[in-house]
């Protein structure tokens, strides 16, 4: 795979991923929990996400579907 | 067919009202420490253990050696530039799916992204949901017009496929009615 078509794959998932997020659920919660959520919608990264959170992948996983940010399969 | 699942796979596939369809396609599918560990909801918990209780999924603590390799693919991951990293979990995943050939079930950009990349890697089999949506639509485990059950899978786990994805899905399918009506 060319390095350039990762990227515009990787663009357009972070695309979905902004456009789908509810953002006023986003930003009212705890200065942790967000920034894991903001990191999780610019990366796609639930694993990194959840340490961010200091949550488990799975429970970092509710939030995502509660914050309504999509798994994106390029 | 063995498939060794990730944390995110296995807890969103969970969700999924037709998640039967993947013990059809696999005889086993195994579930590391690593990230059975990640597991906390009591529905998914269920979900594994009653699967463990009957053999399709098997518990799998890696050993020393796997271990060992599964850092390395993050140490790598995490040198290539502009190359997304791949997470202990799913690089445990990718370690065991090169030593035994089974198959990773992930839905990890990096980990699907650095098998491409890495001539070690290249020949380890990544299915994400969508690859074993298809699998099972072809071996006829699913059934009915693919496109809704495609979007029963995005609606129920917050999934979003692109769309080059969804048409290699369709064409494929169409294909194969094709070839099994000229024979």
């Amino acid at each position: 795979m060319k390095l350039n078509e990762m990227n515009k794959d990787l663009e357009w998932a972070r695309s979905v991923r902004r456009k789908y997020a509810n953002w006023e659920f986003i930003n009212k919660q705890p200065p942790r929990i967000k920034a894991a959520l903001i990191y999780l919608v610019e990366t796609g990264d639930l694993y990194v996400a959840s340490r961010i959170a200091n949550l488990t992948v799975e429970e970092m996983d509710e939030l995502r579907m509660k914050a309504n940010i999509p798994i994106v399969i390029p | 067919m063995i498939g060794v699942a990730d944390t995110c796979f296995i807890i969103d596939w969970s969700k999924y009202s037709n998640r039967e369809v993947l013990f059809k396609l696999f005889n086993k599918v195994l579930i590391l420490k690593q990230v059975l560990d990640e597991v906390r909801r009591e529905e998914t918990l269920n979900y594994i253990v009653q699967k463990m209780m009957t053999e399709q999924i098997e518990f799998y603590e890696p050993s020393t050696l796997v271990l060992r390799e599964a850092d390395e693919i993050v140490r790598r991951s995490i040198s290539i530039p502009h190359l997304r990293r791949v997470d202990l979990p799913e690089a445990l995943c990718i370690a065991i799916g090169r030593g035994y050939g089974y198959v990773v079930l992930t839905e990890n950009l990096g980990a699907y992204y650095f098998v491409k990349h890495e001539d070690r890697y290249k020949h380890v089999i990544i299915w994400r949901s969508i690859d074993v949506l298809r699998e099972a639509y072809l071996k006829g485990f699913l059934h009915g017009d693919p496109l809704n059950i495609i979007e029963e899978y995005q609606r129920e786990t917050k999934h979003v496929f692109s769309k080059r994805e969804i048409n290699r899905f369709i064409e494929l399918v169409s294909r194969r009615k094709h070839e099994r009506g000229t024979n």
